[in-house]
C-alpha cells in the first residue's frame, strides 16, 4: 500500500485555535483509520490525544470526522476513504484535546430522557417475559441493530447544532426502544419526557444520523416512530380509560 | 499537585463486576457514597462490552447445576477452587434473570418466546444466554444506564495507580488514582477498595482483549500484599482474527460458530482435530484446540499467515447471516464473507484465569481489599468455558457488592501513609522526566518473549529464558520517557501499563516454571502429562520485599474427584 497522508488537528482544549499536523504513514491494507492513528503515535505523535478502547466496533469510543464524515475510525479501512486521511474530532461536542471530546454534554442529553429500564411492578423475575416471535408485542419492538453510543449521529445532526437543548438522535432513538418495550412501566412518562420541543418534534428529519450511523441504524425512523406515538397517545389513553383491562 | 477525595466504597473497573458490585452495594443501601473508576469511558471500557456469545446459566429443565458445575470443573482440569465454581452456576441463573427483569437486557427468544440458549463449545448442554452475536453491548448499556439513574459518582478516563494500605500493611485505605486527561493524581481514602479491572492478558502480542487494559488490578493487589493465585494459567482463544499489521489482529470470532458446527482446517486442507481430539472435534475446549492450532502451524501445516482456517459455510449462508451477523461484519471489513468462505484463524491470548485469591463474597486477604471479575482467581481453574466468562463478572461482582455494602458499615477510614502517596506519584510522574527509552519497542519486545516463551507451549528452558528477558526490560523500563507533558498523554499510559504488565508477566513465567505438569491452558512440553499425583495443586504468589515469594496448596475437591 502507498504511503498515507494523514493530517490530525491539534489543540490542547476547546478555547484553543485550532491547528493541523501532516504525518506520512505507511501502512498495511488492512489498516483501520485507528490503526493510522496508532501508527502516528508509535512515530511522530507521541503525544496525540484520541479515544479508543474495543477496537472491533462495539464500545463506540473511537468515532471522529474523517475527510468530514463521521466515521467509527476502528471498522473503516484506510483503502476505503483513500491515500490522504483528515482526521477531526467529532462535531457539536467540546474538544477536550486534540481528537478526543467530552462526551459528557452527549450523554447528560440522553439522561434527560429516562435512559434506565424500570420494570413493570408485575413481572415475574423468576422467569422471561415470554415474547413469542410471531407476537403483536415482538412486531411492535424496535429491530434494529445494537447502538453503542459512539455520537456519530449527535455530531451530524444539524438540529443538535441549531439547538443545544435538543437531546439528539441516539437518545431518541434508545427511548423508542423503551417505550416499545412491553416490560417497561414508563411508557407515558417517556414519552411526554422525548416528544417535547427538545425532543422528537425538533427533527426535520434530515437523516444525517442514519447516513453516518457505524451501525446501519436509522434514528430518523425511530424519531419518525415517536412521533406518530406522540399524536396518537392521548388517544390510547383515553381507550383505556373506557375499556380497561 | 493531588486532588483529595474521601469515599465509603471506591471500585475499579467499570466492566460487568464493577457495575454490578456498584448496583448491588447501592441497592444494599443508598446511603453509601460509592465511587466508580474507569480506565475509559463508563460502559465503553473492559472486554464485559466486548462479549460476543454469551452467558451461561442453567435455565431449562433439562439441563442441571451439577451438569453445568461438572463442565466447568472438568473444562478446568480440576483446578477450579470448587466452592467458587459452585456458587457461579448456583448463582448465574439468578443474576442473568435479574440482568433482564432489573437491569433491562433483552435477551434473545426462541420462537416460541422463551428465553433462546445457544451451543458453545465445551458444554453438555446449550445453555448459553445471548443478544445475538454481540451479547456485551447489550449487557453493559443497560448496566450503564441503570448507573446513571443512581447518581454514583464515576470517574471516567481515570486510572488507578496504587493501592494505599495501613502502617502495618494489613489494611486497605485507599488509592492513588491519575486523571489520565488532566495528569493529575488523586489521593482517595476509602474504607473499602474493590479490583474489578479486567486482568487481561495484553503482554502477549496477540490479544483479544479491549486495548486499554493492563493487569493493573493484579499487580496493584500484589504490590499491595495480596495473595495470587494460578498465575500461569493464561487463556489462549483458538479463533483469533488474522489481520497483519493491525491492532484487529488478534481480535476475537466467537466460541458460538464452533457451537455451531464451525470447521476448522489447517494449510494442507486438514481437518486437524482428528488428530487431537477425535470424539469432540472442534467443540473441544479452547485449551485444546488452541494447542492443536499452534501445533499445527509448528508442525508446519499452517496458512501462509501462521495460522488456519474456520469454515461455517457449509452451515448455509442464510444461517450465518441470521446468526453470526456482527461475525460477519467483522471478517466482511477485512475482505472474507464468513457466510460463504473460510477465514484465516490463529490462538490469541484471551483471559487471566489466575489472579487475586477471593472467597465467595470478593473479600482477598487483605482487610478492606475485594476484588471480582478477571481480576481474581479460581472460579475457572486452569481454563475457562465460553459463555463463564461474563457469568463470573456479574455474579462475583453483585455478590461482592452486596458484601461490600455490609462490611463497611459502622467501620472508619483508615489512615493514608503520606509515604506511599509520594512514592506512588513519584514513580509515575518519573516516566515525565526526560530519559532514553520510548516504551512502544518494550512493549513488542514484551509480546513477543511471552507469546514465544511462556505462551500456548511452554518449557523449563523457555520459561527460564522469559525471566531473563522481562528482567532485561524492566531495567530498560526504568529509562523510558514519554514526551509531551501530563495531560492526556498516551504514550505516559503506556509506560504506566509496561510495569503493570512486566509485574504479571514475571509472575506468570515464574508460576509455570515451578508447574512441572500440563494442564488445561498450560501445557509444558518437558512435562505433557497431566499429573494428578503431584499437581493438583494451585500456585499461590505475594510479594515478599522487592522478590515474590511462591508456594503451593492442594486443591479442595469438596464436590468432584477427577
Amino acid at each position: 500500500m502507498p504511503k498515507i497522508t494523514v493530517s490530525v488537528q491539534r489543540r490542547a482544549s476547546d478555547q484553543d485555535a485550532r491547528s493541523f499536523e501532516t504525518h506520512e504513514v505507511e501502512l498495511s491494507d488492512k489498516a483501520s483509520v485507528l490503526d493510522a492513528l496508532f501508527a502516528l503515535q508509535r512515530g511522530p505523535c507521541p503525544d496525540l490525544a484520541f479515544r479508543f478502547s474495543c477496537r472491533v466496533g462495539m464500545c463506540g469510543s473511537c468515532a471522529m470526522v474523517v475527510n468530514g464524515r463521521e466515521q467509527l475510525t476502528c471498522s473503516v479501512l484506510v483503502k476505503d476513504i483513500g491515500n490522504t486521511l483528515r482526521i477531526e474530532p467529532l462535531r457539536n461536542l467540546p474538544v477536550k484535546r486534540d481528537l478526543a471530546v467530552d462526551m459528557k454534554p452527549f450523554f447528560a442529553a440522553y439522561q434527560r430522557t429516562l435512559p434506565n429500564f424500570t420494570p413493570r411492578d408485575d413481572l415475574d423475575p423468576s422467569d422471561f417475559y415470554r415474547l413469542p416471535l410471531d407476537s403483536k408485542e415482538w412486531k411492535a419492538m424496535s429491530h434494529q441493530p445494537q447502538c453503542i453510543d459512539c455520537g456519530a449521529c449527535y455530531s451530524a445532526c444539524t438540529l443538535v447544532t441549531l439547538h443545544p437543548r435538543y437531546v439528539g438522535p441516539m437518545a431518541l432513538h434508545r427511548a423508542l426502544n423503551l417505550i416499545v418495550d412491553p416490560r417497561d412501566k414508563s411508557r407515558s412518562e417517556r414519552l411526554n419526557l422525548v416528544t417535547g420541543e427538545a425532543g422528537a418534534f425538533r427533527c426535520h428529519t434530515l437523516g444525517n444520523c442514519r447516513d453516518v450511523c457505524p451501525r446501519g441504524i436509522s434514528p430518523t425512523h425511530s424519531i419518525e416512530r415517536l412521533k406518530r406515538l406522540a399524536v396518537w397517545e392521548p388517544f390510547r389513553k383515553m381507550f383505556a380509560r373506557i375499556f380497561p383491562a | 499537585m493531588s486532588n483529595q477525595l474521601s469515599t465509603d466504597i471506591l471500585i475499579l473497573g467499570t466492566g460487568g463486576a464493577g457495575l454490578m458490585a456498584a448496583l448491588h452495594a447501592f441497592w444494599r443501601d443508598p446511603a453509601l457514597d460509592i465511587t466508580l473508576v474507569s480506565k475509559g469511558g463508563l460502559g465503553k471500557s473492559g472486554c464485559t462490552r466486548m462479549v460476543q456469545g454469551g452467558y451461561n446459566a442453567v435455565l431449562d429443565a433439562k439441563d442441571s447445576i451439577q451438569a453445568h458445575f461438572e463442565d466447568t470443573v472438568k473444562g478446568g482440569a480440576f483446578l477450579n477452587d470448587q466452592e467458587l465454581a459452585m456458587t457461579l452456576v448456583e448463582d448465574s441463573p439468578r443474576i442473568v434473570r435479574e440482568l433482564e427483569n432489573r437491569i433491562g437486557c433483552l435477551f434473545d427468544r426462541a420462537a416460541d418466546g422463551r428465553i433462546h440458549q445457544k451451543a458453545f463449545a465445551g458444554q453438555s448442554f446449550d445453555r448459553t444466554v445471548h443478544v445475538g452475536d454481540l451479547t456485551g453491548i447489550e449487557i453493559m448499556s443497560r448496566l450503564r444506564d441503570q448507573i446513571f439513574a443512581t447518581g454514583i459518582r464515576c470517574l471516567e478516563y481515570t486510572r488507578g495507580l496504587e493501592l494505599l494500605t495501613s502502617a502495618d500493611g494489613q489494611r486497605v485505605v485507599g488509592a492513588v488514582l491519575l486523571d489520565i486527561q488532566s495528569g493529575k493524581f488523586i489521593t482517595v481514602k476509602s474504607k473499602a477498595v474493590m479490583l474489578c479491572t479486567g486482568a487481561g492478558p495484553l503482554m502477549y502480542q496477540r490479544s483479544a482483549c479491549a486495548q486499554e487494559k493492563a493487569m493493573d488490578g493484579v499487580a496493584m493487589a500484589y504490590r499491595a500484599g495480596a495473595n495470587l493465585m494460578d498465575m500461569e494459567m493464561v487463556q489462549f482463544h483458538p479463533t483469533g482474527m488474522v489481520v497483519p499489521g493491525s491492532r484487529l489482529n488478534g481480535a476475537l470470532l466467537e466460541e458460538g460458530l464452533r457451537g455451531a458446527g464451525a470447521h476448522l482446517f489447517n494449510g494442507q486442507g486438514e481437518r486437524f482435530m482428528q488428530r487431537y481430539d477425535p470424539e469432540k472435534m472442534e467443540r473441544s475446549t479452547r485449551d485444546r484446540v488452541s494447542r492443536a492450532s499452534y501445533m499445527e502451524v509448528t508442525a508446519g501445516r499452517g496458512t501462509a499467515n501462521g495460522g488456519v482456517w474456520i469454515d461455517v459455510s457449509h452451515l448455509g449462508a442464510e444461517f450465518v447471516e441470521k446468526n453470526f451477523t456482527g461475525m460477519r461484519d467483522r471478517c466482511l471489513r477485512i475482505g472474507f464473507d464468513l457466510a460463504r468462505e473460510k477465514v484465516e484463524v490463529c490462538p490469541t491470548a484471551h483471559f487471566n484465569m489466575g489472579g487475586i485469591r477471593i472467597n465467595r463474597d470478593g473479600f482477598t486477604n487483605l482487610e478492606g481489599l475485594f476484588a471480582a471479575g478477571e481480576d481474581s482467581a479460581g472460579v475457572h481453574g486452569a481454563n475457562r468455558l465460553g459463555g463463564n466468562g461474563v457469568a463470573e463478572s456479574t455474579v462475583f461482582g453483585a455478590r461482592a457488592g452486596d458484601a461490600v455494602a455490609g462490611w463497611v458499615k459502622n467501620r472508619k477510614h483508615g489512615e493514608v501513609q503520606a509515604t506511599q502517596v509520594t512514592d506512588a506519584t513519584e514513580t509515575a510522574g518519573n516516566f515525565l522526566t526526560p530519559h532514553s527509552e520510548s516504551p512502544w519497542p518494550l512493549r513488542d519486545e514484551l509480546g513477543r518473549v511471552m507469546w514465544e516463551r511462556a505462551g500456548i507451549v511452554r518449557s523449563g528452558e523457555k520459561l527460564k529464558q522469559a525471566l531473563n528477558e522481562i528482567a532485561d526490560l524492566k531495567q530498560r523500563l526504568e529509562k523510558v520517557s514519554t514526551p509531551g507533558g501530563r495531560e492526556f498523554n498516551l504514550t505516559w499510559q503506556q509506560a504506566l501499563d509496561m510495569r503493570n504488565m512486566l509485574t504479571a508477566s514475571e509472575l506468570i513465567a515464574r508460576s509455570a516454571l515451578m508447574r512441572e505438569d500440563s494442564r488445561g491452558a498450560h501445557y509444558r512440553e518437558d512435562f505433557t502429562n497431566t499429573d494428578h499425583a503431584n499437581w493438583l495443586k494451585n500456585i499461590y504468589a505475594s510479594r515478599d520485599g522487592d522478590g515474590a515469594k511462591l508456594w503451593t496448596e492442594p486443591v479442595k475437591l469438596t464436590k468432584l474427584q477427577p
